[in-house]
């Protein structure tokens, strides 16, 4: 089990990567314009159609909009506990 | 997934928008777009409760556009002061001020969220009113020196 120290590290490690990335994609963006959101959307067209193979199954469908729903729940119930 | 804020739509007025969605080729994720009664469902029992409606184009899952009733002064304020988007010279939509929306992502404070708010404050840096954006961060108390620092 990771130490709270350890911990603390590995979550700001990992907020300084999301942030080094989304720094990095931004920049990308006005370097190459449209061009990177057609390199972009060519990759996630391959992931979603593997997705869509997979939603084509109604018990997966059903599972995965379940999931969305009950995270909008839950993300109410935090925010309404937290502004009490 | 992307998101939105409806101004104060009524029942009659939500299903009227679904019938509009519907001939575009929407469905609902909560209830059945083609029988108005489950879409009065829909509306009484999540935009009147404060939840999201979320519609699908062509039974996509995901991406999907999420619809909220504006509840908060502030979701008030992204809708009086939303900015016409023109995409691809062709479709028009709106969104927040980027000033906003960039406060408010430093505000949701996930990593991903910080992680959007710096995408956005680097792609329109040329774009954004740093006056306005440093007043709005103060009003949602939260700072936005990531923004601009080096490596974090």
């Amino acid at each position: 089990m990771k130490s709270p120290g350890e911990l603390a590290r590995e979550r700001a490690r990992n907020r300084a990567d999301t942030i080094r990335h989304a720094r990095w994609e931004a920049e990308m963006v006005k370097r190459l314009g449209a061009r990177w959101f057609e390199a972009r959307d060519k990759w996630l067209a391959e992931a979603l159609e593997a997705d869509r193979e997979a939603w084509r199954d109604p018990a997966v469908r059903k599972a995965l909009i379940k999931a969305i729903l009950a995270t909008d729940k839950t993300k109410k119930t935090r925010r309404t506990s937290s502004n009490a | 997934m992307e998101g939105g804020y409806l101004d104060s739509v009524g029942e009659d007025e939500f299903v009227r928008l679904c019938r509009a969605a519907r001939e575009r080729g929407f469905t609902l994720m909560q209830g059945d777009i083609e029988s108005e009664e489950s879409v009065g469902r829909v509306y009484r029992g999540y935009l009147a409760e404060g939840y999201g409606v979320r519609f699908m184009l062509r039974g996509l899952i995901l991406p999907h556009v999420k619809a909220k009733l504006a509840a908060t002064s502030l979701h008030r304020r992204a809708l009086a002061g939303s900015v016409r988007v023109v995409v691809n010279e062709a479709y028009t939509t709106r969104i927040s001020p980027l000033e906003l929306q960039v406060a408010y992502k430093l505000y949701l404070a996930t990593d991903k969220d910080v992680g959007d708010a710096v995408f956005l404050y680097t792609l329109f840096k040329n774009a954004i009113n740093t006056e306005e954006l440093s007043r709005r961060c103060g009003e949602l108390g939260v700072d936005c020196e990531v923004l601009e620092a080096g490596e974090p």
